[in-house]
Order: structure tokens, then sequence, then C-alpha cells
């Protein structure tokens, strides 16, 4: 036992990291006799709105001593994914990995080693990016939720979340697909105290969710319809002049002019190089926009044989098919509504609305996250206090230093690959190294990940570093027991401009390592040991002193004796836009993206979702996250399984009536993908016509099957081309999306005896 | 009597407005007070009892009110009455605490509990040992620490307030004066010291 987890009781700050919504939330950790005794929030008295906790955070202590933790490594001694597994030493463990790995590399190239991390086993000090850079292997990311994000960076230039403190003068806030007060417990506080201020909450969602709950109007949808109904809202702005054409010439591409033959923005010679173009109603020319005294949002203008028009004219386009009589047809949110929400939208400004990741898990997700995005650009509600669009929290923004690379070396070019392209036919990734549960959590269709790894002909390798037994480390050849966070130093930073400690309080359990310690011993069997020379202290410091002014001024001492610590910024938040910097390619807010012309949706479109239903799979099944996991983390946890203690399949009362269903039922659900058997609950919550399993649960947990066997893997043929352009256009961070919320399913009661097959 | 030596009248006010059901209460209480695996002091009930999360009405229009329970703290407690061994007792500040060392597990208080808010833990489970009737007692040592209750603490919607209903600067004084409240199964007469905030009225467009 060390110094620092000698037999005293003490309490210390540390973080919570489980990638979740509210992001790192500080916790105050009770260790007597070097156990954890307490978890509980820390308090903020200077700023109370940062204080914030939640039952999962709470339920830590017994994550850390569940009784499933894996207290040494273990080998494969039956097939794939049957779970036999014989307990070996680390030094064998260890071998057998890096082995597999020399191997991979000198067989099929570095590119062949697959490697994932979730978020909730590293932080600043990732140690599996680090061995991915070392070697020049396959990094596996991204690419199943991205809608949002794109369309922030793609139409905004990025960092556009309206940081939640700052919105004192919120008069409105559409949580549009985004269950926050289950899934953002932390800081659904600023929901009921801007309501307490008067503020209106409008929840759109296709359950009847505790945040619809909370709301001040519950605006049902048709799953998968939220680009139709973001379409007729701009419909009704545009139709009644209630857009704010000061913000769209001034700030917005909406005057640039567009070249019909195709599609990009028209650019004129200019001395210093070439310069947008917009048509000047006052000199009837067109000039650079800051030449113009009057730029025409509407019309259609000849140009030097070319035909152009102002962008917004073709949003206008776009939107006549949107009519709110149309719009109902697709989304059933009655026409009147429509309009109700799109005058309140434009007129009860400062307007916020915080999109969910409900809106994106669609093949076509990118189009509904770009349809939001048009709204605040629309009626000038970016820049302003109160208004703005993101779905997460952003401050003052804290900028850690890098973990350079080794004196003598440069970091070595990964190969980003998302999820599914990763379980491609002409995939590279033959060896996978994955920390967490990745396999489970971001590959739709399980039966298709199961083949891809049980087939020797696919793959050579399967290693997981984890906690415990996840459906990912079931299907390795040798699982790695990992620590927890409190077992290790880590950093990371947090909302509201803190950086944090997260510091070794207890040591270890059983055998486990701390991850940068594995992928350290990894990479020394890799004779790539050089990265990884510095000790995890030292490279804290170096990502101190490597960050910006502010962030060089915290010190790791006073962390470690902090916990965490707020950067010195100024107390009010900062408004993202305010200053009408836009990050984009034509420097101000654009709805218009001319990369997308050849593939018709330069403006957003509705394209309805791909997986159709049938008479054979009638249901729409959603997988939405709830307050007892984050991912599939704490799945396994006591106390919150008291709670929630499995997986269940959520019918309407009459979709469940029609199939002879009764709360508390086991139930088949069968998908073109696979199936599922657990149990059935009725609630009146669940829109008919859709079905619902919750996130997180692990494989094992399900009597049969499990959600991802449900999913499924297709790709949009647009995305995929988009994703394909040679000129990359978007950069490999291009919205690509998932449809983890639209497979097509059928659910069926089984008898007990049918339950097992 | 003098002000300085009035006891406090504690309360909790529980705002239904802002409980979201999210459990963090129940979970504290168990971290704070050693209660036995598959035993709550604190659960959070949904509707009127009905299953967990299951909003009453008809889609769309549906309401989901969770009602957190715990021990009710009444001034009337039949608890008391029909404890044989004076193992349940009020304490001056109006707390219903448990002398566990005097609780022979005879669990008549179980049976007169309107509330369901006692369990009887077995021999060898939970921090007291077991044997004995458990239930909250509003973190009677937190509180006589300066404390909050932990489930108080817990809660990040500011949904749980403690404090003493006697003195009128008092945020639970405060609250009550404020908002509409109610009190479980009024009717019997309980006089419980929790009180639930009714929810605000909702402004649709």
């Amino acid at each position: 036992m060390t110094d620092a987890t000698r037999a005293v009781e003490r309490t210390q700050v540390t973080v919570c990291s489980p990638n979740c919504y509210d992001q790192n939330c500080p916790l105050a950790v009770t260790v007597r006799d070097g156990k954890i005794t307490g978890i509980a929030k820390v308090s903020f008295p200077d700023r109370p709105y940062v204080e914030r906790i939640c039952l999962k955070g709470l339920a830590r202590r017994d994550w850390v001593y569940a009784p499933d933790r894996l207290r040494e490594p273990l080998r494969r001694t039956g097939p794939r994914g049957s779970g036999e597994f014989e307990p070996i030493s680390w030094s064998e463990a260890l071998d057998a990995v890096a082995g597999a790995m020399r191997d991979g590399i000198e067989r099929h190239g570095p590119r062949s080693l697959g490697l994932l991390g979730s978020f909730g086993a590293g932080n600043a000090l990732s140690p599996w990016r680090r061995l991915a850079s070392a070697l020049g292997a396959t990094v596996i990311l991204g690419g199943i939720d991205q809608g949002i994000p794109w369309a922030d960076r793609a139409m905004l230039g990025g960092a556009s979340d309206p940081p939640y403190e700052g919105g004192e003068a919120t008069r409105l806030i559409i949580l549009w697909g985004n269950n926050m007060v289950e899934t953002a417990p932390g800081m659904s506080h600023f929901l009921f105290e801007a309501r307490e201020r008067g503020a209106r909450i409008v929840a759109i969602d296709p359950r009847f969710s505790p945040t619809a709950a909370h709301a001040d109007l519950y605006i049902p949808i048709e799953p998968g319809s939220d680009a139709a109904l973001a379409l007729s809202m701009a419909h009704v702005i545009l139709r009644e002049g209630l857009e704010d054409r000061g913000y769209l010439a001034r700030h917005s591409a909406a005057p640039l002019l567009v070249r019909e033959d195709d599609g990009r923005y028209l650019r004129l010679p200019g001395d210093a190089g070439e310069t947008f173009a917009v048509f000047d109603l006052r000199s009837g020319r067109v000039v650079p926009p800051e030449e113009a005294s009057e730029p025409a949002l509407e019309g259609t203008f000849p140009f030097q044989g070319v035909v152009v028009r102002p962008s917004l004219e073709l949003l206008r386009q776009r939107v006549q098919g949107f009519a709110p009589s149309a719009a109902s047809e697709i989304t059933r949110v009655p026409a009147e509504t429509i309009e109700r929400l799109a005058r309140a939208y434009a007129t009860e400004k400062p307007a916020v609305i915080r999109p969910g990741y409900g809106v994106e898990r669609w093949t076509n997700g990118d189009q509904s996250a770009m349809a939001i995005y048009t709204l605040p650009i629309l009626t000038g509600s970016v820049g302003v206090p109160g208004g703005g669009v993101g779905r997460s929290t952003s401050s003052w923004p804290v900028e850690l230093g890098a973990w350079p690379p080794p004196p003598g070396e440069d970091l070595r070019d990964v190969g980003y690959l998302g999820p599914m392209r990763a379980l491609d036919e002409d995939s590279p990734v033959r060896t996978w190294l994955v920390l967490g549960n990745p396999l489970q959590q971001w590959f739709p269709d399980f039966g298709h990940t199961e083949r891809v790894l049980s087939d020797p002909a696919r793959t050579d390798f399967v290693a997981c570093v984890d906690l415990f037994m996840t459906t990912s480390a079931r299907y390795a050849d040798i699982v790695l027991p990992a620590c927890s966070f409190f077992e290790k130093d880590d950093l990371l930073t947090l909302p509201f401009s803190y950086i944090g400690l997260q510091q070794k309080l207890i040591e270890p359990l059983y055998s486990s390592r701390s991850d940068f310690e594995i992928y350290r011993a990894i990479a020394e069997g890799l004779g790539v040991g050089q990265w990884f020379e510095e000790s995890p202290e030292t490279v804290m410091e170096r990502m101190l002193a490597g960050g910006d002014e502010r962030v060089r001024r915290v010190s790791l001492a006073r962390l470690r004796r902090e916990g965490v610590v707020r950067l010195e910024v100024p107390d009010e938040p900062p408004v993202p836009h305010q200053d009408g910097v836009y990050k984009t390619p034509t420097g101000r807010a654009q709805f218009y993206l001319e990369e997308l012309a050849p593939y018709g949706c330069a403006v957003a479109d509705y394209l309805p979702p791909e997986l159709p239903t049938s008479q054979e799979f009638p249901l729409r099944l959603q997988s939405a996250h709830t307050r007892f996991r984050t991912h599939s983390t704490y799945a396994n946890v006591p106390s919150l399984l008291a709670i929630d203690p499995w997986p269940l399949v959520e019918l309407s009362p009459g979709d469940a009536q029609a199939r002879g269903i009764a709360d508390g039922d086991w139930a088949l659900v069968r998908s073109a993908a696979g199936e599922a058997v657990l149990r059935a609950k009725v609630t009146p919550g669940q829109r008919q016509g859709s079905v619902r399993i919750a996130n997180g649960w692990w494989n094992a947990q399900f009597r049969r099957g499990s959600l991802q066997h449900l999913t499924a893997r297709h790709r949009s043929p647009r995305q995929e081309a988009i994703y394909q352009d040679e000129g990359r256009p978007m950069g490999w961070v291009f919205g690509t999306t998932a449809p983890f919320y639209e497979q097509a399913c059928e659910v069926r009661r089984l008898e007990e005896g049918e339950i097992d097959g | 009597m003098a002000e300085a030596e009035r006891a406090p009248s504690y309360a909790m006010v529980i705002d239904l407005d802002r409980c979201t059901g999210c459990w963090a209460c129940t979970v504290a209480c168990r971290e704070a007070n050693g209660v036995a695996p598959g035993f709550a002091w604190n659960v959070v009930m949904t509707g009127e009892g009905e299953a967990q999360d299951v909003p009453s009405g008809r889609y769309p229009d549906l309401d989901l009110t969770y009602f957190p329970v715990s021990c009710q703290h009444c001034e009337n407690a039949p608890c008391i009455e029909v404890c044989p061994t004076g193992a349940t007792y009020r304490r001056p500040d109006g707390i219903v605490a448990m002398d566990y060392a005097l609780c022979n597990g005879c669990r008549a208080c179980l049976a007169a509990c309107p509330y369901g808010a006692r369990s009887y833990v077995p021999p060898g489970e939970g921090a007291r040992g077991g044997g004995v009737v458990e239930k909250c007692d509003f973190c009677a040592g937190r509180v006589d620490r300066g404390l909050s209750p932990a489930c108080v603490d817990a809660c990040a919607q500011g949904a749980r307030v403690f404090g003493d209903r006697g003195d009128p600067g008092s945020g639970v004084a405060a609250l009550l004066a404020g908002r509409p409240a109610m009190r479980l199964f009024e009717e019997l007469g309980t006089s419980p010291r929790v009180h639930y905030l009714t929810k605000l009225p909702r402004r649709p467009l």
C-alpha cells in the first residue's frame, strides 16, 4: 500500500467520466482503509449551477466493487464468443497480444490492426490512440451519429452549443428528439429554472419521455420525419415574413448568389483573389457582398450567361413542398401545431433549439440535422444571448496541450474507419484491440459482427481491455483486466471551463492494471516502447504546460489538492458567434452547402427512412437511452439493477393488444437482421407503430439475441457517395449516421415453453 | 419559550414539477445509510402507483408525475403508537427516528405504516446488522452535523428542500407559502412532515 492509500479516512474530489451528456461530474469520494466508502456531490458555493451528480455517479462504488470485476487476464478456450476462458498470467497475456499484433503487421501491414477505444474508458491520456499513432494502425471511430456536430461545423463553423448557464434571456426552449431530463440529469435544472422565469419548453419526440412530461407543450411526431417538420417551420416562417432579414443579409449566406449550372456559389475575380457575389438591388449589379448597399435575398438573375439566385431563393424553392398540410401527412403533427410552433420560434425570441441524438440515428440523419440548423439562421437566433442551437453545453473552451511524439519520431498517420466500414468485405482490419465495449455499442447487426469476428478468413485475433466481461470481451481471444478511474491518474476537461484530475484513490483491484500500463506493455512488445517512456505524471504536466495561457496557470499539484479547477475565464459565459465570426467556407452562417449540390441536398431535404416497414415487420424499433446507463456502462451495477432489472420491449397499448401481449409477458422481437427475446412492457407513452428497447444492456442480459442483433447495417448510398467523394468536401468528418432508430420489426408473445427456442 | 430555545420543526418539501423520477435520491440514501441490497428507504413511485415510468392518460394527452416516497415523519405517527419497545420515537425536532438497539423486529410498525415506508431487514444484512425494521430518519445524524439529508444533497434538480418549517425565513416555509402543496393520505390524519408541491400549470403555445 502506498502513502496515497494508507489507512486513514479522507475525502478527495475526482471526476466521473462515462461519456454522457453531463460530461464529467465532480465526485467527492471518501476513502477509508484503502476502500471507497462514500461518493457524494461536490459543492460549489460560488457557482451552484456547477453542482451536479446523478444516480449513476452515486452508484460508482457499487460499480467498482461489482462482484463480476475481472480478476485476472483470460485466454479463450472455446469458440469465439462462447464465453469460455481460462486465467493466464499477465506476461502470457501481453506476449499473446503483442505477438498477434506483430504477426498482423508482418503479414498484412499496420492498417490491418484495428484499434477502438470507448470514451468511458480513457480521457486525455488516450494510450490506445497513442499506440495507433505509433504503429500507423487503423483507428475505428465516428460515423454513427455525426449529423449534428457536422451540421454545426458545416453550417455555423462549429462550437455553437449555447452554454446552459447563459440562458437567462431565453423565452422558448425546443428540445428536439432530446430526452435530456433523463440523459442529462445534472443539467435539467437549467430547464426548470428557465421555466420558472417564464420560458416555455417544447418537447418534440415520438415517445412521451420524462422530458416531454416536463414540457409546456409535447409534440408527438412520426419517427424519422424531423426534417419535414423543420422544413415546414421554415415554410411558415418565410410565408409569413417572420425571417430576420437583417441577420440574413449581414451574417448569413442567404444573399450569396448560387449558379444554376453547377450549384456552386458564384465567384467574382478580385484583386485579393475570388470573392462571393450578391445582387445589389440599389445599383442593379452583381457585386462583392461588401460593395452592396441592398443585397437581394430573392430573385433570379442572369449574369454572364449563367442564371444565378440568392441562396435564400433556393431555400424558398425547397420549402415550397413542405406546406404544413403536406408536412402533416409525413410528420403526423397537425398543420395548425406546425404553424403555431413556427410562429412561436420566430417571435418568442431569444429561442434556443437543443436537438438530441434522436433526430440523427437514421439513414438520412444528416439531413434532419441540417434542416434543424437551418431554422436559427433563418430567424437570426444565432449569436444572441439566450438563443442558439446545440445539443450539449460549451463554455469558454479549455484547450489542453498535446502528448507529443518521442524525440526524433513523428506521429504516424492512422487510417480512420467508421465502425460499419470496419466490418465491410474490403475492410483492412483483421486484428482487433478493443478498449471497452464498442463491438456491441457501435456496430449495428450483431449477427454480422459475430460472423466476421468468427470467420478465420477475415479475423486473425481479438483482444479486449475492460473491467468486466462485456459483450466485446466475450468475443476476445485475450481479455486484459483494466482498472477503473479511481485506481489510476488521468486528466480531463469539464463543462463550465473546469479542468479536472482523476486521481488514484485506491490501489487497482485484483490484478487489474491501468490502460496506460497495458498499452505501454503492448507497445514495448512491439518495439515502440519509446512512445510510452514518460510517466503519466510527466505527460499530464506536459499537457498542462502545452495548453493555452489559462491552462498553463493550472498546476498538477493544485489539481491534486482540489480535484477540479476553474480556469481564469470571465464569469459571463460566451455567446457563440456573437462576434459575427463563422468559420465556414463563406465566412457566414450558411444553410446552403455548395459541396452537396451534386447530391441534391445543398439545401436540407426530407429523405424518408430507407428501411421500409412491411407486413412482416410493421413496427419501428427505437433504442433511446435511459437514466440507468450511459451507453453500456453500469448495466451490471447491482444497486441500479435493483431499480431497472432487465431489458424490456416497450409497446403502446394498441400494438400490445393487437398481438395479445400483456405487461410482463415474454416477447420475441424479430427484424430482417435477427431477433431478441425479452420481457414486454405496455405503456401509453409509446407511440403506436413504434417500439423501444432501451440502449446499453449487454447481449448476455437478453434471454436470447439482443438489441444489436435487431439493428441494420444499412448505409445511405447518398451518404456513402459523399463520404467517398474524391474531393472529400467534408473530410472524413462528414456527418454520417447509422440507422440505430430506424429498423423495422415485429413483436410476438412467447409462451413459457418457447422462451429458449 | 424564547425563540432561541425553540426546537426546529423539520420538514421536507418535494417539488413534483422538478422531480424527474431519476432515483438519485434512492441511490444516495443507500450509499449514505448502508441500506441492504434489495431494500430501499426511499422509492420513486410513478403517478398513483402505476408501473414504473408509465404515464397516465391516452397518447398523446399524457401525464407523468413522480412521487418519491420515504418515511413521512408523521406528527401523528401510527408506527410510534404500535411500537412495543419504544424503538420508534419522535425527536423534539419532529424527526421520527429509530433506536435500533431497542427494535426486536416484531414488525407491528410495518403493518401500521400507511405509506409502506418501512422494511424488515433479515439478520446479517445491512449496516445495522439486520433483524430490525429500518426506515428513513431524515438522515438525523447528518442533520445534527449541520448537513442536509443525503437525498436532498444528491438531487440535481433541486426538487427536494429540507429545513425548519417553523422558521418563516426557511426555504421550506417560503416554498409552502408560495406554491400549492399536498401531503400523502391527508385524510388519515397522520399529518406528515413531507410536503409535495403540485405541478405548475403548463403554458402551451
